[in-house]
């Protein structure tokens, strides 16, 4: 069992290394071979073409971040659970079963609703607005 | 299952979503409560809130008794859920607590001069009874829940719902860090309750209950079952707020709203022993409660400590507190004790003693003790509670017990269910507590736990002390000005009215003439749960 | 090789969950942490539990990480504001403590056989379906396959599946009672609190508060 265990991998496993070596050589030349000549404004950190918004990183930041993002985590944790429904609706249910196919449709309508509600309740609390 | 043929059949009847039915209506109400405060605007009356919620109480009620109480307990929705009359008494207690306290806080966010926004509580009222009747949902999932994941699901919809609750109040330190401690503590005891799930699952190979208690285990995986077995009851323990896993009952009951605490000492300590029972038959039963010693398997001798311990400690500790909610907190540990007397008394059965019958007939006793127990219990906490919200308007709070003196004077019949509602949690005859007691250490002395039941008696004995010492504030005492108990009746408050009136009154019918219908429930409950 | 793959992914785990409670700076244990997730959904991969992978790395790996960097960003301890290092003695009885939890568990695990609930393997019957052409079937139920776990799912924990959205319902109602800005109703009470008549009112009902 354990022997054949990661045997479909190899492939993955070998891109996962020919990246690494890329990225690596690629800092690697470009640090050997590039011109360096610092000055004031290019040392300054890069921040997507913004001036600098705070000088340390290390600062309290809003709660609101975390709401936004314990939010995320819900809804995307309901997500993850259409997948595999989506997976095995096509070709793993019988076409013909039209009893099974509609109670496993209205289980995921009824799930999805639920969400839609909940979706709607954060949106009139203003839980997505950023104020 | 053939891996190549598509899936083309349910694996359960469809007509087994009706025994559904009793969870999806607390889940629904909520969902229509949260969307009705949205549109009933900020500062407005909430009264429509308790109503919805209440109808959702009441339906569900009807729901449960019309449909769970006549099933036998066999395993429906593929062995999901196991509706029982024993499911049915459980989710009455459980509905009690939610209606009975639901609308003790109708009026909270009102202010008698008619601004219509509470200063002092900022309780968001749409989400309170949101997350109330979300909890109740998870609770009443757990009374039947056949299999571990649904058990699971179950007591994490109603622990995140209960942990939102006790931080409710954000704008106060003392909530926020209730609801902290609940919440590290609880995330914790339900890694142990999966941890443990996880390896009975690996001992067994199953997740159902009634497959498990069916289960004989082989004994090179027993070792694996029976760690399984412990850390589930730990998680479980702690839920209830045994001793030695009681820390954060004072501090959450103390920190959280006293709407929250009212509800939180009765829906999860009801689901949670009624879980408890079915998980503790389904271990006792595969042998995963360990070897035999002295006729009866070494786990009911640990909860016989933990028995002893938690009516020690829970008793011992509610003598000094001035807090009424503290002192329920540790009243709430003593009664988890009481109880534990009967999870005792329940487990002799699983050992091989001598005279098996008897241990059946215990068992029977005991689960029917629980049952009734449940019931008075959760009567008299919500009349406690709904008298303390009824006090508690306008931000004054009700935090010590001198708040309530005088109160006799100045709203005699709050004051009289509250003396009812104490005496029946102290066991006094003609309330419904005393023949919950009864019953529960009829039990403990049919399976041979003599020792535990006077040890039971005499802690409640020293109850006494602690409810009568409430009782005496309120009748002797004069009122002191600008106090909770100095205020006099309000008569646009009708909501907390009549929820204390119905828990006074159900407490004495209870006590005094126990309704055919309930008695009948009950035992139909015991025999679902011992065969 | 891949007995020693399962080795190696093994040995990553604990190097890097030991490093999780033993790291000072919470960023470095958070990051720790998130090695071990992705070393438990590689083994997870190497089990064919494909699904319960992507639910590692997508969940735990993704959102339950951000929300760990979240709480540290949030707190931003700087040194001084750790604490004091835990005492000795505490350190010695929590190590006691995880050796005997260890100890327990080992001893519970190691004494099973490991041959039973074992699925028949059911690759030999796909392969040869598939070598037939039959594109219909081209759904490998294989014990553990996503398309397992949906069978199951859907049809025999289709109660605690619709729970799961009570669930949900909750926590959304949680975080926004607990996390959202005071909002209106608040700031009415603010603005009402401004006024000199209103704040004495305030007071005099807030006082407990």
């Amino acid at each position: 069992m354990l022997a054949s265990m990661f045997v479909g991998y190899v492939g993955l496993a070998a891109m996962g290394a020919i990246c690494l070596i890329i990225g690596v050589v690629a800092l690697l030349l470009s640090k050997i071979l590039g011109p360096r000549r610092p000055t004031r404004v290019k040392q300054l950190p890069y921040e997507c073409g913004v001036e600098l918004i705070q000088s340390s990183a290390r600062e309290r930041y809003s709660i609101h971040f975390y709401l936004v993002a314990i939010l995320f985590i819900l809804f995307d944790l309901e997500t993850v659970f259409l997948f595999p429904w989506a997976a095995t609706m096509r070709y793993g249910v019988d076409p013909n079963a039209a009893m099974l196919r509609s109670v496993l449709l209205t289980e995921v309508l009824l799930f999805v609703g639920v969400l839609a509600v909940g979706l709607f309740y954060v949106w009139k609390r203003r839980g997505l607005e950023w104020d | 299952m053939d891996p190549l043929s598509p899936l083309s059949s349910l694996s359960y009847d469809v007509g087994d979503f009706l025994y559904v039915i009793p969870i999806a209506i607390p889940a629904l109400f909520g969902m229509i409560v949260l969307i009705l405060d949205i549109y009933l605007g900020r500062g407005s009356n909430k009264t429509p809130l308790a109503l919805t919620s209440g109808l959702g109480c009441l339906l569900t009620a009807v729901a449960a008794w019309a449909l769970w109480a006549p099933a036998t307990g066999a395993p429906v929705m593929a062995g999901t859920l196991a509706p029982s009359a024993f499911g049915a008494v459980a989710a009455l207690a459980i509905l009690i607590g939610t209606t009975l306290i639901g609308f003790s806080v109708a009026h909270h966010s009102q202010s008698a001069d008619g601004v219509g926004v509470d200063l002092g509580r900022s309780i968001a009222h749409g989400e309170l009874y949101g997350l109330l009747l979300f909890a109740t949902s998870g609770m009443l999932a757990m009374t039947i829940a056949n299999d571990m994941v649904t058990f699971f699901v179950a007591i994490e919809t109603l622990s995140i719902a209960v942990y939102a609750l006790t931080g409710v109040e954000r704008r106060r330190a003392r909530s926020a860090e209730g609801a902290m401690k609940y919440f590290v503590l609880g995330a914790f005891s339900a890694a142990f309750l999966l941890y443990g799930m996880s390896l009975l699952y690996g001992a067994t190979g199953t997740m159902r209950l009634d497959v498990l208690a069916e289960t004989a285990i082989k004994p090179s995986d027993l070792p694996m079952a029976t760690v399984g077995g412990t850390l589930i009851l730990i998680g479980l323990l702690f839920k209830v707020g045994a001793v030695p896993f009681h820390a954060w009952v004072p501090d959450a009951y103390e920190g959280a709203p006293s709407a929250v605490t009212g509800f939180m000492s009765i829906g999860v300590k009801v689901a949670a022993f009624a879980g408890m029972f079915r998980i503790v038959e389904g271990l006792g039963a595969c042998g995963a409660l360990g070897a035999d010693l002295a006729g009866s398997p070494v786990g009911s001798w640990v909860l016989w400590f933990v028995a002893a311990l938690t009516v020690i400690g829970g008793n011992a500790g509610a003598l000094t507190q001035r807090n009424p909610r503290r002192l329920m907190a540790y009243s709430g540990i003593a009664h988890t004790g009481y109880l534990l007397v009967a999870l005792v008394a329940f487990t002799r059965q699983f050992g091989h003693s001598s005279d098996a019958l008897n241990m059946t007939y215990a068992a029977h006793d005991a689960a029917a003790g629980l049952l009734f127990y449940l019931l008075a219990y959760a009567l008299a906490n919500a009349g406690v509670f709904a008298v303390i919200n009824h006090l508690e308007r306008r931000g004054e709070d009700v935090d010590s017990l001198d708040d309530l003196a005088g109160l006799a004077h100045t709203q005699p019949r709050s004051a009289l269910v509250m003396a009812v509602c104490l005496l029946s949690l102290a066991g006094i005859p003609g309330t419904a507590g005393f023949l919950g007691k009864l019953w529960v250490f009829r039990a403990g002395v049919a399976s041979g736990d003599v020792g535990l039941v006077v040890l039971a008696l005499m802690a409640s004995a020293i109850s006494l002390y602690y409810y009568l010492r409430i009782v005496v504030i309120m009748y002797m005492r004069e009122p002191q000005a600008g106090t909770a108990g100095a205020s006099s009746e309000d008569p646009q408050r009708w909501c907390s009215r009549l929820a204390i009136l119905v828990a006074g009154v159900l407490t004495i019918w209870l006590g005094v003439y126990p309704p055919n219908a309930i008695l009948k429930l009950v035992v139909d409950g015991a025999q679902a749960l011992v065969h | 090789m891949s007995t020693f793959l399962v080795l190696l992914v093994g040995a990553l785990i604990v190097v890097a969950a030991l490093m999780t409670v033993t790291q000072r700076n919470p960023i470095h244990a958070a990051l720790s942490m998130l090695i071990a997730l992705g070393g438990v959904g590689a083994l997870m991969i190497g089990l064919k539990a494909h699904f319960l992978a992507a639910m590692q790395v997508l969940l735990y790996g993704g959102a339950i990480m951000v929300l760990f960097v979240f709480v540290i960003m949030l707190l931003t301890l700087r040194e001084d504001e750790l604490g004091p290092e835990p005492p000795s003695a505490t350190r010695l009885l929590a190590a006691v403590g995880a050796l005997a939890l260890t100890f327990i568990l080992f001893s519970a695990l190691s004494r099973r056989s490991d041959t039973e609930f074992r699925e028949p393997d059911n690759d030999a019957k796909i392969a040869a379906a598939e070598a037939k052409g039959d594109v219909r079937r081209r759904t490998k139920v294989y014990y553990g396959s996503t398309e397992h776990f949906a069978r199951v799912l859907y049809t025999d924990y289709a109660v605690p599946f619709e729970l799961i959205t009570v669930l949900v319902m909750a926590a959304v109602a949680g975080v926004i009672v607990l996390a959202r800005r005071p909002d209106s109703m608040t700031l009415e009470a603010t603005k009402l609190m401004a006024s000199p008549a209103a704040s004495r009112a305030a007071s005099a009902g807030g006082g407990a508060a």
